[in-house]
Parts: C-alpha cells; sequence; structure tokens
C-alpha cells in the first residue's frame, strides 16, 4: 500500500544514471519526449519526402497527373472497403476478415443483375444490398461468439473461404467483368499529354466522396449515427442506458456489407472478377485501416488517399520495390503513431 | 477504457502477413535462378514429419522409396494421380485440365464416374490392366502442389503422375519425385525451362513445351515482317514472364531490334495504370505477358488509356483460348506464337474438339485441356507397348514413353534426350475470337534451334537477362 520511500531514486538522479549506462538509448527517449523536436524531424521528413517526389514527378512531366488521379482512384476504391470495415471494427470489435468476400460476392451479383436487366445502376444497388444482407447473417452468426475475438476472426476467415467456393460454383473461375453504363463508357484527353483516362475512374473517385459525404451526415446528423458513436466511445455505459445495441450492430453490418457490395460493383467494372479478388482487395484494405487507426472513420479517408497515391507512386517510379515501399509506409506510420493516424490507445476517434 | 485495440492491432498484423504470403503465393521465387529446385526441398523436408505421421510407419519414407515400395500392398492395376490447379485464382484452368486426363481415359473404355471436375473415370484398362484415375487439387502454390502429390504417392499408391499446371509447382514437383524412382511424372502444361532444361530429373517428362518454346518466332516476326525496331515488354514479376519475354527479346535483339524498357509488375497487382504510365510513347509496339486475370485486366486498361495507340505483340497464354472469350473485341487482331490455333487443319484436332464437346458440352480446346490429354494418352500408349507391366519398376515404360512420337490434336510430338518435347508452334492472330495461323513454326526444340551449351551458358531468363542494346 505505502511505497517504501527513499527506495526509488530522485527523477533527476535516475535519470542521469540512464544517461550513462545506455547513452544512445536515453538521448532517443529524452528527444521522443520533446515534442517540437519531433515535430521539427517530422517536418523534415516530410519535406525530404515532397521534394523527391516532386522532382520524380518533374522527370516524368505530364504523366504526373497521370499518377495522382491513378492513386485517387484506388483511394476511391479502398475507401469504400475499408470505412465499412473500420465501422464494424469500431463498434463490434470484430475484425471482419470476411470482408473481402462480401466484395466478391457483391461484385458477381452485380454481374448476374447487369446480365439480366443490362442497367449498371440498378446491377450496383441489388449488388449492395445483397452483400448487406450477407454481412448482415454473418452478424447473426457472430453474435453467438460474442466477445470472444480471436474466435470471432477464425469464423470470418472461414465465412471468406466458403463465399470464396460458393463463387466458384456459382459463376465459375473464369475471369470476368462488368460493363460500366453507357454514359461511362470511354476515356477523356488528358490535358497537356497523349494519354487518355476513362471517364469511369473518375466516377469512382466521386462515387467514394458521396458514400463519405453520405456517411458523415449518417453519424453526425442522425440519431443512429449518435448511437453508433456513442457506441464506439463507450458500448457498456450505451447499452446500459436501455438502447438496443445488437439493432444498431446490425445495422451497422448492412451499412459495411452494402459499401462492399458497392466496391465490389465498382472494382469488377474497372478491375475484373475472379478468384482470388477478395484476398486481393482484403489485403489493401488491411493496410489501410491498419494505416488510418482501427475503428476511425476519417482516418480510413485519410490512410486511403495516403496508400493510393504512394502506391501509384511507387508503381511508377520504383515497380519491383512498389510492395515493398507500401508496406515500408505502413511500418513509418506506425513508428510515429502507434496506433495509426487517428487511432487511440482506448478508442479510435471517429 | 480496454485497451484491446493494441492486442488486436497486432493479431491483425499477424493476418495482413499471412494474407500478403497468400496473395504472392502463385510466383513465389523472384529469380528463375538456381533458388528455386534448392529451396524447394528444404519446404519439403519441413513438412516431412506430418505427412509421414500420416501415411507410413516408416519416418524417412521418401529417403528410402523402395523400402516403401516393399511394405505397402500394391493395388490390382495401376493408378494415374493427376494435379491440377482446382483451387484458387487458377480454378477454372483446373477444370480445363481435368477435362483433357478423363478424354483420354475415356479412349481406353473409361467412364465418367461423376459430373464433378473431382469425379474420376472407372473402367479404364490397358492391356487388361486396370486404370484407376485419382483426382488431387493444388492452389498453383508450389508446397501444395508436392503435399498434394505426396498424398497420391504415398496414400493412393499412384505410379503416374499427370501434372502440374504452373511453372513453380513443375519444379517443385520435379525436386520431390526425383526421388522416387518407381514413379513417372508427365508434366501438365507447367512451362518452367529447367523442368528438363537444367539438371533434369530421369522421371520426369513432358509432351509440350515451355515457356520460352510457346513464344519463339515472335520476336522475329516483329522485326522483319511487322518492320518494329523498338519495343518495350511489360509482364508479370517471376520466373515463367521471364521466360517469354527472354524469348522474345533473344530474337527481336538478334535481329537488330532494342528494347527501351522492361517493366514487371508485381504479382498480385489489380490496377495497371500506373504501370502503362511507364510505356515511352516512342516504341513501335509493347510485348506483355501475362496470365488469366492479369490479362484481362492489362488488355482493358491499356486499350481504356491509350486506345491502343501502340500495337500490342501478345504472350502464349495471355490469348489463349481460356481467357479470348473474356477479352472479347480487345483481343482483335493480336499477333502471338504458342502451342495451339483454331484453324489448323489437323482431323486430330478437329477429332479432339468434337469429342471435347460431346463430353464435356460447351467446352473449346485450349492449352490446358490439349496439354493433358496429350500427357495422359502419352503415358497410356507407352503402357500399352510394354503390357501394362511397370513391375521393373517402371523401367520398360519409362523407355517406351520416351520413345513416342505420334500426332497430337496440335501436331507431331517427339521427345529430345532430355524428355523433352519437340513440337510445333503456331505463329497466330486473333481474327473473331479464334486463333487463326500466320505460320506453322517446325520442331521447335528446348533451345530454340541455338547451339544446346550455348544456350544453357547464357543463364536463366532474368529481369535483365538477355542483355540487349
Amino acid at each position: 500500500m505505502h511505497p517504501p520511500t527513499g527506495a526509488a531514486p530522485p527523477a533527476g538522479r535516475r535519470e542521469r544514471a540512464e544517461a550513462a549506462s545506455d547513452p544512445l538509448r536515453y538521448r532517443l527517449s529524452a528527444f521522443s519526449q520533446r515534442p517540437e523536436a519531433r515535430r521539427l524531424f517530422g517536418a523534415a521528413v516530410a519535406l525530404l519526402l515532397v521534394y523527391y517526389a516532386a522532382s520524380k514527378s518533374l522527370e516524368i512531366g505530364d504523366r504526373s497527373l497521370l499518377v495522382l488521379l491513378n492513386g485517387l482512384t484506388s483511394a476511391g476504391l479502398y475507401f469504400l472497403m475499408a470505412s465499412g470495415f473500420t465501422l464494424v471494427f469500431g463498434l463490434a470489435r470484430v475484425t471482419n476478415l470476411a470482408h473481402g468476400g462480401i466484395y466478391l460476392l457483391g461484385g458477381y451479383a452485380a454481374l448476374s443483375v447487369q446480365r439480366a436487366t443490362d442497367n449498371w445502376l440498378a446491377a450496383t444497388a441489388l449488388g449492395a444490398l445483397f452483400a448487406g444482407g450477407v454481412s448482415v447473417v454473418l452478424y447473426q452468426v457472430l453474435r453467438l461468439l460474442r466477445g470472444d475475438g480471436l474466435r470471432e476472426t477464425m469464423l470470418t476467415l472461414g465465412a471468406t473461404i466458403v463465399i470464396a467456393d460458393q463463387v466458384l460454383a456459382k459463376w465459375g473461375g473464369i475471369p470476368t467483368d462488368l460493363d460500366p453504363p453507357s454514359f461511362l463508357r470511354g476515356s477523356i484527353d488528358l490535358p497537356g499529354s497523349a494519354l487518355l483516362y476513362p471517364k469511369f475512374r473518375l466516377a469512382v473517385v466521386a462515387l467514394a466522396l458521396l458514400a463519405g459525404l453520405v456517411l458523415w451526415v449518417l453519424l453526425y446528423r442522425t440519431r443512429l449515427g449518435m448511437l453508433i458513436r456513442a457506441g464506439v466511445d463507450d458500448p457498456d455505459m450505451v447499452s446500459i442506458l436501455g438502447i438496443r445495441v445488437p439493432l444498431v450492430l446490425g445495422s451497422v453490418f448492412v451499412l459495411a456489407g452494402a459499401l462492399a457490395g458497392i466496391a465490389g460493383a465498382a472494382g469488377g467494372t474497372y478491375l475484373s472478377l475472379a478468384q482470388g479478388e477478395d484476398n486481393r482487395i482484403l489485403l489493401a484494405s488491411l493496410i489501410v485501416v491498419i494505416a488510418g487507426g482501427l475503428g476511425s472513420l476519417r482516418g480510413a479517408g485519410a490512410a486511403s488517399v495516403i496508400v493510393g497515391l504512394v502506391e501509384a507512386f511507387a508503381q511508377t517510379h520504383h515497380p519491383v520495390l512498389s510492395v515493398l515501399i507500401t508496406f515500408g509506409m505502413l511500418i513509418a506510420i506506425l513508428a510515429l503513431r502507434p496506433h495509426g493516424l487517428m487511432g487511440g490507445a482506448d478508442h479510435a476517434r471517429l | 477504457m480496454r485497451p484491446r485495440n493494441s492486442k488486436l492491432l497486432w493479431r491483425l498484423l499477424a493476418f495482413l502477413a499471412m494474407f500478403t504470403l497468400i496473395v504472392s503465393a502463385c510466383g513465389n521465387d523472384d529469380s528463375s535462378d538456381d533458388e528455386a529446385p534448392t529451396a524447394a526441398p528444404e519446404a519439403t523436408a519441413a513438412a516431412e514429419p506430418t505427412a509421414a505421421a500420416t501415411a507410413a510407419p516408416t519416418a524417412a519414407s521418401t529417403d528410402t522409396p523402395s523400402d516403401e515400395a516393399d511394405t505397402t500392398p500394391r493395388t490390382q492395376g495401376i493408378t494415374i494421380g493427376a494435379i491440377s490447379t482446382l483451387d484458387g485464382p487458377f480454378a477454372a484452368l483446373g477444370d480445363f485440365s481435368m477435362h483433357g486426363v478423363k478424354l483420354a481415359l475415356l479412349e481406353y473404355g473409361g467412364q465418367l464416374a461423376g459430373t464433378d471436375t473431382r469425379d474420376g473415370v472407372s473402367g479404364a484398362s490397358v492391356a487388361g490392366v486396370p486404370i484407376e484415375l485419382v483426382i488431387e487439387g493444388s492452389d498453383a502454390t508450389p508446397d501444395v502442389a508436392v503435399e498434394a502429390t505426396r498424398k497420391m504417392v504415398e496414400q493412393d499408391n499412384a505410379d503416374i503422375i499427370i501434372g502440374p499446371l504452373s511453372g513453380d509447382e513443375g519444379l517443385a514437383l520435379k525436386d520431390y519425385i526425383r526421388d522416387i524412382p518407381d514413379v513417372t511424372l508427365v508434366n501438365g502444361t507447367s512451362a518452367s525451362q529447367d523442368l528438363t532444361l537444367r539438371d533434369p530429373a530421369a522421371n520426369v517428362f513432358r509432351f509440350g513445351g515451355d515457356g520460352a518454346m510457346w513464344t519463339f518466332g515472335v520476336g522475329t516476326y516483329a522485326y522483319e515482317e511487322l518492320g518494329h525496331r523498338r519495343i518495350a515488354t511489360i509482364a508479370e514479376d517471376y520466373s515463367y514472364p521471364y521466360d517469354q519475354v527472354g524469348a522474345v527479346l533473344t530474337e527481336f535483339c538478334a535481329a537488330g531490334g532494342t528494347v527501351t524498357d522492361r517493366i514487371w509488375v508485381p504479382l498480385g497487382t489489380q490496377d495497371y495504370s500506373s504501370f502503362v504510365a511507364q510505356i515511352p510513347d516512342d516504341v513501335d509496339a509493347v510485348f506483355f505477358a501475362m496470365g488469366g486475370t492479369d490479362a484481362i485486366n492489362f488488355v482493358k486498361q491499356y486499350d481504356e488509356f491509350t486506345g491502343q495507340a501502340i500495337p500490342l505483340i501478345a504472350g502464349p497464354t495471355a490469348v489463349d483460348q481460356s481467357v479470348l472469350a473474356e477479352l472479347g473485341d480487345r483481343a482483335e487482331g493480336l499477333v502471338s506464337s504458342g502451342p495451339v490455333v483454331d484453324d489448323s487443319g489437323l482431323s486430330e484436332f478437329d477429332a479432339f474438339a468434337a469429342r471435347l464437346d460431346e463430353v464435356f458440352p460447351g467446352q473449346t480446346p485450349n492449352i490446358f485441356n490439349i496439354y493433358y490429354y496429350i500427357a495422359t494418352k502419352s503415358a497410356l500408349q507407352a503402357l500399352e507397348e510394354v503390357g501394362a507391366d511397370i513391375s521393373d519398376g517402371s523401367r520398360a515404360f519409362r523407355a517406351a514413353l520416351a520413345g513416342q512420337s505420334w500426332t497430337t490434336p496440335i501436331g507431331p510430338v517427339f521427345l529430345d534426350d532430355k524428355r523433352q518435347a519437340v513440337v510445333d508452334m503456331y505463329l497466330r492472330q486473333v481474327q473473331d475470337g479464334s486463333q487463326v495461323t500466320i505460320r506453322t513454326l517446325p520442331q521447335v526444340n528446348a533451345t530454340l534451334g541455338f547451339d544446346r551449351d550455348d544456350y544453357i551458358a547464357k543463364g536463366s531468363f532474368s529481369r535483365e537477362n538477355p542483355p540487349c542494346g
């Protein structure tokens, strides 16, 4: 109960002792504890990176615009995936590794609808609806394991495999894709360059912005959003207040599933649908979610732009190293901010 | 409140690492040098305890294969084990290959045991000896292929293995099967050069081309007939595309052409836009070597970003009949070389196509069903010649197999002294969704017509090899 007085040396002496025994470590820790030094260091590194990126971009001249747009397109797709993933994590504390599988299901469902109706918008809407439905079924199964994080994660991993096999049985293993809607077919000229830019890719960026806007309105302007935010902050207190948390959770799962379904339809249009795409997109969105801070929607937005741009830049200038650079960036972010860009030790800033 | 975030973060990072491995799995060796063959035995050695525990009472079952053959009771007849990619990104190709295997067995009195890919063939026999078919799948990763083959060898007592599908799987299986002299491997579509070119194994046979042979001829054609002088190449970053790019550049540079850029795309890339942006404006043509999804993604995006302003030259599998329908109009006019054309006029080809459609309605010939068919049929013909007697450790059978010389659906085939096929290739062009012959390239061999020692001394194809001005 009573700490023995005099046992621990006064703070000043202990610091000096540490400095003597391990000078480098002492200096490092002193450095990391001084916010202005850290900020200065961060600014210097950022300046160097910006200088490097700018000089590299000048080298390829008019194609820099292309690289920028490519990065933003990827960012759009990543955000559609990561926003749902991070919402589910923030509220239900479930790392839903089936999110990639739901992406694939949404895409293939949209493909079937498009083949039947030849209408991309209807296909995407129904694909999103279907993906949302699957997501809420998954939530009902997960409820059986409430609270056991590892088993929940394993269950979602198993669901990925089941979904992939079902997709293989229903739609076959030959890669395929959706046709963009007629008004988004074709490409536009990029100013000052011989290259073209596909209209649909620009639409993906717009779609992601729209999704971000809708999510913001939902979270900050509606009662459901208030409950979600409260649930992220303090789930126990919210349930004590008599709010039916399972209902809120279920709606978040539907929302996340629908976003993944929309991403599946969009990705299935400008990329393609095939076995294995689920793991590719899951990997990318995991990077985004971890870099942004688990559970943080704003973090997911910021990180998807950063990851998209860094990826596009690395693929253009250092293609062979591009995968390493993307992961290196993740490591750098986690080294500076161990909980991600906008994550906190206990709970994330939504 | 609950400091669970950090713990979960680490857990999630672990999963992230795992998924990276899965996604990058299908071409897991970065260099086509001797690295892969040496790496594979280590992997098998590491996996040995579990397999041995389930399979055989003796732990060192693969080290002393002759003992194993003595102790395990041999079933009546001969067992053929077929392996292809029945899961993962190449699952559709796995289905195609099994069609080929089954078609060959049907010619020997077999009947389909069911409609599913994994359902075998019953009732087939050669010289009165019943032939049993066992089917196993991999996901295109070498370790899974080795484990599946080990299961067929140790538990199903397979005598002949047909497969695998992809290049790195082939190298891993060569190293596994080398130590089991009673079992014979007849390759499916694994196109890695070094399955037979460097350090061959006595019980490994390939009745088809490799990645370089499939690409033979197109480099010379691009220079001499199409008049291209400067090209860029873009391909996936692993050994099989190295072989294709290597073969094109070997010829193209020997003719006097130059390559401005060799762009290597990491496996697992969906979005090719940033790679398309690197293709310079001032080249005459772009050679691309990709497979499956990657080919569809690349051609679509190249078309959207450039309107195909610079003409494409395709790698052999990028415009294989198995993906041609999905490529659609964008593939029209693409020139490539490869083993399969739709208008060869060979009666064997037409008969194969008719029979395929009859047994598996709607299926059309492609590299996978044809190659697996050729492999299986070659093995069955050799068995017939020795009266289906493999009691001498398959020696007579293997001699008969090495002597196979017959007209396949894609032309005549015979083997060289390294048990590698010498086969016809076709220079071809996509017209109305089918591959039309430009010219036949007769009897292409493993060294593309160059002197064997010189060719081997140049080293395996890699990102930088062959050098070119």
